[in-house]
């Protein structure tokens, strides 16, 4: 199995659609109107221990996406090429033995345990599932060094709880283990955080870097909060509808993004330390429904900067600077522009 | 080995944990104080009798109640204390019987079609729909005529009427389980089907199992009191269905001998009350803990 | 225009009694904006609550004053007390779920208050002003005959701030309004509640756990914790020269986007039950630089200049670094 630069995990072309409604009669007429089309042709790849983000707002599909690369939702169509092979078409008992080197981290640390399961039982369940131990003690050593790695100190004072005596940060610390205890290469961790407070945040963020950087892991990192995916990651994409409408590395795309959807999420990321002259651009409306996607550029209706092209072709993915890539119609005229002049440039 | 005295150690705690949440609620006590006279009365019925249940003439026909007989005698003479006292054995063992076909062929069903939804699950639910609506008393009339009258029938039908609610139950609740982010961690983690309906599912819907097949032994003892009643009992049995038959049969309520249908009413009334304020508080109190989230 | 003096609010809960808002002291000038934040268990929606007197059944003020315009509202009746909820202060919730009944219509529901408090207005006349004040919100009229769950979570959000502005009050409390929704629609809610608020000259309190959201929304902030103000002032000062150690420790917590990507977790421990609060200072087992009188006195809020930045801190004054 190669891997070429050192890419770990590589996806193209990837979509997943839901059916809208559950009736007989269309599920018979497959219509195009009955879909959902909450990933639509996504395409990235993110290299062996690089901390990757998607980002957006809610119904953008990145909680989809996420959970498609790990072939807990079955992808429609496309790739998804994981150390050289392509585990898209798998089936699951396929699937079984690469589960071990990629694990997720869920959201809701009130939901993501089984309420009746200690945390010894929790994190020894993938190690007896995957028959990766083969006597009580082995197991027993490996769940506490799993509980160690995620900062559950000391050990003893939480092996034989019940989620519900710990607290949310806790919780979500157990889900780590229990992630970390199979030892996995890739991470989706889908919005980790987002339900704790500041502080306990702050941990579990470092936390995962230091693991991240102990164990080499590599991150897909979903999140809608824009501040904590600057803080964390390397690379990062929005997403828009289904789409990637901007990827890049998170400071670049911080400090001048290229797509208005972009640059406008950006301008009103609320922070402390403001500096006064940038005005927000607030947008009208909301994103629209996932079943009900604008033609042409899923953008146009809320775009500021429009012009006709953008309600008739979706635009295609150019790259801007090196690694930086959107897919914008006025931004690629723009930059043909400047290119144009530059050429002028050298050549006078 | 340490590790296994401490997990006796936390059931043990877990079990002192639950008996405090529910001896809070004096109902549940007062349930399983009732409970547990009936269970001892049912168990001790050969040494607490004074007559044979059986024998004929142990006293005059149709007595009225006297020191020797405190229930009076029936009409060939037996002593209906006694018979009040074995019927109890016969009540508690077709309720617990046919409330354990209930439970085990409703949850299973349950399990299965909530789990493994869509085409099969669907299916699984039409046919349980089809018991559902089945008419409890001429089945067990065409049962009884075809079959024969016997405690056996009895029970098999009680069973196979009252499992479509266990199994509507314990389905909606596998349904909602189903979709918690833990089960889709236990697949994320490489579980298979039957490991995560094991380990995750089943003990999950333990708590709602218990309550509600506590809830239903009532039920069936109800049934089989109602089904002695208009005759369809097993002759050869003993039971306060079959009791009340004999005292309505000879006019007992015409003729104010209230000694002989009083008490099995009364029996039947209270085991069934038991159950049910046992079940109620069980249900109560295991509830709030299935839905408690935060710390 | 709001002053909260030494107020405290208990809660009756299964293991005990436990003190939610801890002699509490605010004050919200004529057309100021407060922020009020912290983490979770400090009690910053029952602070909330208590000032417009709508406390859960197991909650209690059981001390203090809440003078509003010289009145003091914890002395007047539930009839009085009932005439200035909506009038003179009103809220809006977080979820619109805790806001709308699902059966009824948004208008009639936004009217509704207007015939609670003024039985002697027209409905034509109460319904104008709602379809008014949905217009002022940016909401079309037409949505008015909608059901709540027709809307989706911005619009419900924007008329529950129609919903409370109908009777035009002085002040309003907004508890968490954007927790829910996504960044952009935060920024358009709070850009109508800025412009709601030049419109009706109002007072503000913001109750947020999100300190960024409160920097850029408010002038003044009050942070909280375990049920205890811990620090109040301008939200520059607050935020750029804090005095407490929780203060100075959660700056480091907070991702800032655009700036800095260290996240440091510099505050150690995690916040302790009500049920069993840390005695003296609430955060001294957290604390770098406690000293023995922090287990023992609950710290004063004083006031550290002329400008109304106050802590409640034994060691205010503490000039190194606290965090390493």
């Amino acid at each position: 199995m190669e891997m070429k630069d050192d890419v770990l995990i590589e996806v193209k072309h990837l979509k997943k659609y839901f059916l809208k409604s559950q009736g007989l009669l269309s599920t018979l007429f497959r219509e195009d109107k009955g879909y959902i089309k909450a990933v639509d042709d996504v395409g990235f790849s993110i290299r062996r221990g690089e901390a990757f983000c998607v980002s957006g707002e809610s119904g953008c599909g990145k909680t989809t996406l996420g959970k498609t690369i790990l072939k807990l939702i079955e992808p429609d169509e496309g790739q998804i090429i994981y150390r050289g092979e392509d585990i898209a078409p798998l089936e699951p008992k396929e699937m079984r033995k690469w589960r071990t080197k990629m694990q997720i981290i869920f959201q809701d640390p009130y939901e993501s345990l089984d309420p009746r399961a200690k945390v010894y039982d929790s994190i020894s369940e993938p190690l007896i599932v995957n028959r990766l131990v083969k006597s009580y003690s082995e197991t027993r050593e490996r769940v506490m060094q799993a509980l160690e790695l995620a900062g559950l100190v000391p050990v003893e004072n939480y092996i034989y709880k019940y989620p519900h005596n710990l607290s949310g940060g806790e919780r979500q610390r157990v889900g780590i283990a229990t992630a970390l205890a199979l030892e996995p290469e890739f991470i989706v961790a889908d919005e980790p955080s987002s339900m704790l407070d500041v502080s306990v945040q702050a941990n579990l963020l470092a936390l995962l870097k230091r693991l991240r950087k102990e164990k080499n892991l590599t991150f897909l990192f979903i999140t809608h909060d824009l501040s904590v995916a600057y803080c964390f990651s390397d690379r990062q994409a929005i997403m828009y509808l289904g789409k990637i409408v901007e990827i890049g590395p998170t400071v670049e795309l911080a400090a001048s993004p290229i797509h208005p959807y972009t640059k406008a999420l950006i301008s009103v990321v609320p922070t402390i330390d403001r500096v006064k002259d940038q005005q927000p651009i607030v947008l009208r409306g909301e994103t629209p429904n996932p079943d009900n996607i604008p033609p042409g550029c899923r953008f146009h209706p809320r775009c500021y900067c429009k012009v006709e092209r953008c309600s008739v072709e979706e635009p295609k993915m150019v790259e801007y600077t090196p690694g930086h890539y959107a897919a914008c119609w006025v931004q690629e005229e723009e930059k043909v522009k400047k290119g144009n002049e530059l050429c002028e440039k050298v050549i006078l | 080995m340490k590790q296994v005295k401490s997990r006796i150690a936390i059931k043990a705690r877990d079990l002192r944990n639950f008996w405090r949440d529910f001896s809070a609620n004096k109902l549940g006590l007062v349930g399983l104080a009732i409970l547990i006279v009936f269970f001892f009365l049912a168990a001790f019925s050969p040494w607490l009798a004074p007559f044979e249940p059986t024998e004929i003439r142990a006293g005059p026909l149709m007595g009225r109640p006297s020191e020797v007989h405190i229930f009076g005698t029936d009409q060939l003479g037996r002593d209906i204390f006694s018979r009040v006292l074995y019927g109890t054995r016969l009540s508690l063992l077709v309720g617990l019987s046919a409330a354990a076909i209930a439970v085990v062929v409703g949850t299973l069903v349950g399990l299965v079609s909530g789990y493994y939804g869509k085409a099969s699950g669907e299916a699984l639910m039409r046919f349980t729909d089809l018991f559902l609506v089945m008419p409890f008393l001429p089945l067990v009339m065409v049962l009884a005529t075809l079959l024969g009258r016997s405690l056996f029938i009895i029970m098999v039908v009680i069973g196979i009427t009252s499992w479509p609610w266990m199994a509507r139950v314990i389905r909606s609740e596998v349904l909602s389980l189903k979709q918690r982010a833990f089960v889709e961690r236990a697949r994320a983690i490489g579980c298979s089907n039957a490991h995560i309906i094991r380990k995750h599912i089943l003990p999950n819907t333990l708590p709602l199992i218990t309550a509600n097949a506590i809830l239903i032994i009532p039920v069936a003892i109800m049934a089989e009191a109602s089904l002695a009643f208009i005759g369809l009992g097993d002759p050869l049995t003993i039971s306060w269905g079959s009791i009340l038959e004999s005292a309505f049969t000879n006019n007992a309520v015409t003729l104010g001998l209230w000694h002989w249908f009083i008490p099995p009413g009364l029996g039947i009334v209270f085991l069934s009350l038991g159950f049910a304020l046992v079940g109620h508080v069980i249900d109560e109190v295991v509830n709030p803990r299935l839905r408690k989230k935060g710390a | 225009m709001l002053e909260i003096r030494n107020l405290d609010v208990e809660y009756r809960v299964p293991g005990g009694i436990i003190k939610a808002v801890n002699r509490a002291n605010l004050n919200v000038a004529e057309g100021g904006s407060l922020g009020l934040a912290g983490e979770s268990g400090c009690g910053k929606s029952t602070l909330g609550s208590a000032i417009m007197r709508i406390l859960a059944a197991e909650g209690r003020i059981s001390g203090g004053s809440i003078n509003f315009d010289g009145v003091d509202l914890l002395g007047l009746s539930e009839a009085k007390m009932r005439e200035v909820r909506w009038r003179d202060i009103s809220m809006i919730f977080q979820g619109a779920m805790n806001s709308f009944d699902p059966t009824m219509t948004i208008e009639n529901q936004i009217a509704e208050a207007i015939f609670v408090h003024q039985s002697s207005v027209g409905r034509k006349t109460a319904l104008e002003r709602a379809w008014e004040l949905l217009r002022l919100c940016e909401i079309s009229p037409t949505l008015g005959k909608r059901y709540p769950h027709e809307l989706s979570g911005g619009m419900k959000q924007r008329a529950c701030i129609a919903m409370a502005l109908i009777l035009h009050p002085r002040m309003v409390i907004a508890d968490e309004i954007t927790t829910a929704l996504d960044v952009m629609i935060q920024a358009q809610i709070f850009r109508l509640l800025r412009k709601m608020k030049e419109e009706f000259k109002l007072a503000m309190i913001v109750i947020s756990h999100d300190l960024s959201v409160l920097a850029e929304n408010c002038d003044h902030l009050a942070i909280m914790y375990v049920g205890h103000i811990v620090e109040t002032g301008r939200c520059h000062d607050v935020l750029h020269s804090p005095k407490h150690p929780y203060v100075k420790g959660l700056q480091f917590c907070i991702p800032k986007f655009g700036s800095n990507r260290e996240v440091i977790p510099a505050i150690k421990g995690s916040i302790p039950s009500l049920l069993s609060p840390p005695p003296g200072c609430p955060f001294n087992p957290r604390c770098p630089i406690a000293i023995p009188e922090c287990q023992t006195v609950p710290p004063k809020l004083v006031p550290i200049d002329t400008d109304g930045h106050s802590v409640a801190c034994h060691r205010h004054d503490y000039e190194g670094v606290v965090w390493k």
